[in-house]
């Protein structure tokens, strides 16, 4: 079979964005096929008016952590990012408001002790003795990373594997556990735990079901790191990977999906677009959920009995509503220049996400004026504030169309009412508002459940749980949230580099006996 | 053993515990059928019903009946062949496709009709220089096309709006007004509306009568009428729609929110007497009719560029194509069979977004562009006008 690419890449969202970069920069010759017009998937940005609106990036951890390299700068380095990128680091990791308290928690560990140790003096040992333990766990997770999917790309190395017993002992003990079961032995107010674990909205599982592994993976290196942001917004971030695709020889094509993914002989073989055309290709990589991957761009009984009994015991994560406000007056006239602020109606994080299941106005959402970091995206004295809550699909897609927009304006109503209370004059200098829906995820993304974060990250399925990138077929790759490591930008930037080195290892094994010795060569950037 | 060791074990065991009940429990789920069938849960197919329902892609049309309403405007009321109309918001438009002489293009129109009745109307006004109103004057009833689902920003937006409108239409620039007055009356006049509606000329005003009678003895709408070129005789108000005019009208200047639709020179008017008057932005909303038709009035326009300027414009590994300097990328496309997906052609939509390889375009002030796209060469064809040789990548 005379292949027109070495692989095809299905969907431009970071994870695939990721995969085909990596793959054209080892020298193979890639295709990556997106339906939507513009690639970037969740990591976009609209105009309305004179605002421009960033969709999905809040905070993203730089690659240095106190100057020393963190796996992600290899990451980056391998996918040539890292001199077109500038991160710019945040004052503050977050800002949790709540009835009857009002905390501003800095970036950086000893920011972070300070003002909880401030806040909750008789929880002090217990609040430290966490912070270590996550501190902790977040680096052996970087060992083991760096043991089991080096950023060099050069496969698993078994010395550094055999070391992981010793040197991370904590990832074997934590590895079944949720963040309740660890912060219960160390902490108990209420208040004290709703604001250690506030970033849980970030992870889309409250405290109680959340992978301790996960949280301390996002949590424990934006502890040690600072979060900060990018310039660009995450759609300079998709436009800078497919400027490195392209200069690297891939190929790009938007407004083109793939309707099949072809197998011949229990191999992939290539695919089908959108427009009836066959491109063959030994490797696919998809940044389509493994559901999607297998389910509609295959036939499920092409794909073997055992994927789908792995599939039985994952659960499709939480989507999101959005409320985008242009507003006429600046952040520093309206008090919204901390970034990232968390608003909460109540410290029990599992009554929050049993609304999320539900068509309730939201317990809990997020404000962050993208606008104060990054002056472009607003005119001189105006601000762009994003409202951002969690919400399961599974009610949106029940909801009559005749009552949709009834709907999210309740919400968004609730949502602007509650910032007016904390804010006031927010709701009187309202220039432009949109508010968007897991429908609206869905309609762009195509993700079952307009799903954020992929799957849902308990224990059992996150981090060295969860769904490998590997696919059932031989040649079929995944990228993405729903993958190894997991949801939010850094994770499914890893996720797709990641899928591209295995494939591109893959690919080596299989030309063997042709290019022995020649399959991959490194491009000089 | 001290008691602090022992809690350390114990807690290992805990966590160990955990680690095993947690991966129990998951495979006991994968081996029985406890768990989720994903192979049998049809998720695309949901979440394409559950948008289709609010979002259609496209909707097949067929032209069912053709209103006359003026010497020169008609309305073309539309059934939807392929399922219900979906539900929209008064004001929004949608994209009409046609092809004539073998050119596909699409002209956004929008929507005179109420959300929830059975057809879709269509107003527009015959324009002898245009290259599809013209056409669209010779349809007849049995006539099917396509078109994009509802979509559009103006529209009442209650989180935003105050509950005193008024609407500024100039010409055929009444018809989403007509679908926001006609669902208030639906609604019982919930909010109060005043419209100032601009024509040339008294013989020649679409919707007139509908509006006078919704207007008669309705304390919560009223109707101003202003001619352009009126024949003296005429007791009517003459002139353009300016700040005295809206003074005189408006009665609630500092809450009202203004919704302005119509020709270019008049939004422009308007939104400078607006300004003038101390009305924030805020509170007014416009939608253009399309791409600015005098290019060369722009700010910014080089001054010694002719608009019939020829250029060329170049699809990365493929063919050359003519394009005039005083018509959008958008167009010469569409000539070369290029037709890219393309709803607003006002640069809001972002779907005939296309990276420019080589060549610089002129792009006015305001165009819809992301920071990031415009840094990386990105352009929105509808909103994009050839100042030389351009070369875009494009695939066909």
């Amino acid at each position: 079979m005379q292949a027109d690419f070495d692989a095809i890449i299905i969907g431009a969202g970071m994870g695939g964005l990721a995969a085909a970069a990596r793959l054209a920069r080892l020298d193979h010759r890639v295709l990556l096929l997106e339906r939507h017009t513009v690639p970037g998937g969740y990591g976009s940005s609209f105009v309305r008016g004179r605002f421009e609106f960033e969709i999905a990036l809040h905070q993203i951890s730089p690659p240095l952590a106190g100057g020393r390299p963190r796996p992600f700068h290899g990451v980056l380095e391998g996918l040539g990012m890292l001199e077109s990128l500038e991160f710019h680091p945040l004052p503050l990791f977050y800002r949790s408001h709540f009835p009857d308290l009002d905390l501003r928690v800095p970036a950086g560990v000893d920011g972070f002790l300070d003002a909880l140790c401030g806040a909750f003096p008789h929880e002090a040992d217990g609040i430290r003795a966490f912070v270590d333990l996550l501190l902790r766990v977040g680096r052996e997770l970087e060992l083991a990373g760096d043991a089991v999917l080096p950023a060099d790309g050069s496969g698993p190395s078994l010395s550094k594997a055999a070391m992981l017993p010793v040197r991370a002992r904590g990832l074997l003990r934590y590895a079944g556990v949720s963040v309740d079961q660890v912060l219960d032995r160390y902490v108990q107010d209420p208040a004290a735990r709703a604001v250690i674990t506030q970033t849980w909205g970030y992870y889309g599982m409250p405290p109680s079901t959340l992978s301790f592994l996960f949280f301390a993976a996002g949590t424990g290196i934006f502890l040690e790191t600072g979060p900060a942001y990018v310039r660009g917004r995450s759609q300079g971030l998709s436009s800078s990977l497919v400027q490195v695709i392209e200069q690297a020889g891939g190929c790009v094509r938007t407004g083109c999906g793939v309707r099949h993914i072809l197998q011949q002989s229990g191999r992939i073989s290539g695919v089908i677009t959108d427009r009836d055309e066959h491109i063959r290709a030994p490797v696919v990589v998809s940044n389509a959920s493994p559901l999607t991957t297998c389910r509609e761009l295959m036939d499920p009984d092409m794909v073997p009995a055992s994927f789908w009994r792995r599939m039985r015991s994952v659960t499709v994560g939480p989507s999101s509503l959005n409320v985008y406000l242009g507003l006429d007056r600046s952040a520093a006239e309206l008090g919204l220049v901390d970034n990232d602020q968390w608003i909460n109606d109540s410290y029990d994080p599992d009554r929050v996400f049993r609304g999320m299941h539900t068509l309730d106005d939201p317990s809990l959402f997020m404000a962050t004026c993208h606008s104060h970091g990054l002056p472009e995206l607003a005119p001189p004295g105006c601000a762009a504030l994003t409202l951002t809550t969690l919400y399961y699909a599974e009610p949106w897609l029940r909801l009559e169309p005749q009552r949709y927009v009834d709907t999210k304006n309740r919400i968004a109503a609730s949502m602007l009412e509650r910032m007016e209370a904390r804010f006031p004059g927010v709701g009187a200098s309202i220039e432009e508002v949109e508010v968007s829906t897991p429908i609206t995820n869905m309609r762009y993304t195509g993700q079952p459940g307009g799903a954020i974060y992929g799957f849902d990250q308990p224990p059992a399925e996150a981090i060295i749980w969860r769904i490998p990138n590997q696919g059932p077929i031989p040649g079929l790759f995944f990228a993405g949230a729903w993958t190894l490591p997991g949801g939010g930008f850094e994770p499914t930037l890893c996720s797709g580099y990641n899928a591209g080195n295995l494939a591109s290892s893959w690919l080596a094994k299989q030309r063997g006996p042709r290019f022995f010795g020649l399959g991959r060569r490194e491009v000089q950037a | 053993m001290s008691h602090n060791l022992r809690v350390r074990a114990r807690q290992v065991l805990d966590d160990l515990g955990q680690i095993v009940g947690g991966q129990v429990r998951a495979q006991a789920l994968r081996h029985t059928s406890w768990g989720a069938d994903h192979a049998r849960t049809d998720w695309a197919g949901q979440a394409r019903s559950a948008v289709a329902g609010i979002h259609p892609p496209s909707m097949e049309l067929e032209l069912r009946e053709v209103v006359e309403l003026s010497p020169t405007t008609r309305s073309l009321r539309f059934a939807r062949r392929d399922g219900r109309l979906p539900p929209f918001r008064a004001g929004q438009h949608v994209s009409l496709a046609v092809e004539i002489d073998g050119i596909r293009s699409s002209r956004p129109y929008s929507i005179s009709s109420v959300p929830g009745e059975p057809l879709l109307e269509l107003t527009l006004r015959d324009d002898p220089s245009g290259f599809v109103a013209p056409w669209l004057f010779r349809v007849q009833p049995g006539w099917r096309t396509r078109s994009s689902g509802p979509t559009g920003t103006f529209h009442h937006e209650p989180l935003r709006d105050s509950d005193a409108l008024v609407f500024v239409a100039g010409g055929t620039g009444i018809t989403p007004f007509m679908a926001m007055l006609r669902e208030l009356e639906i609604l019982g006049w919930p909010r109060k509306a005043t419209l100032i509606f601009g024509n040339r000329s008294p013989d020649d005003v679409p919707f007139a009568a509908e509006l006078r009678r919704m207007a008669r003895g309705n304390p919560a709408f009223r109707v101003v009428f202003v001619y352009s070129d009126a024949p003296a005789a005429k007791r009517v108000r003459k002139g353009f729609i300016d700040g005295a005019v809206i003074r005189g009208v408006v009665p609630a200047l500092d809450s009202a929110t203004f919704f302005l639709c119509g020709p270019e020179p008049m939004l422009a008017l308007v939104r400078g007497e607006l300004a003038a008057l101390g009305v924030p932005r805020r509170r007014v909303r416009s939608e253009d009719f399309g791409p600015p038709a005098r290019i060369t009035e722009q700010p910014g326009w080089p001054a010694d560029l002719s608009p019939e300027s020829l250029f060329e414009l170049c699809v990365v590994g493929g063919e050359r194509y003519p394009a005039r300097a005083g018509e959008p990328l958008l167009v010469a496309m569409e000539r070369a069979g290029l037709a890219p997906a393309s709803t607003c052609r006002t640069g809001a939509c972002g779907d005939c977004r296309v990276k420019l390889v080589s060549g610089r375009v002129f792009v006015p002030e305001g165009t819809a562009v992301r920071q990031s796209d415009r840094e990386h060469g990105y352009v929105h064809a509808c909103m994009a006008w050839p100042l030389e040789d351009c070369t875009i990548d494009a695939v066909r």
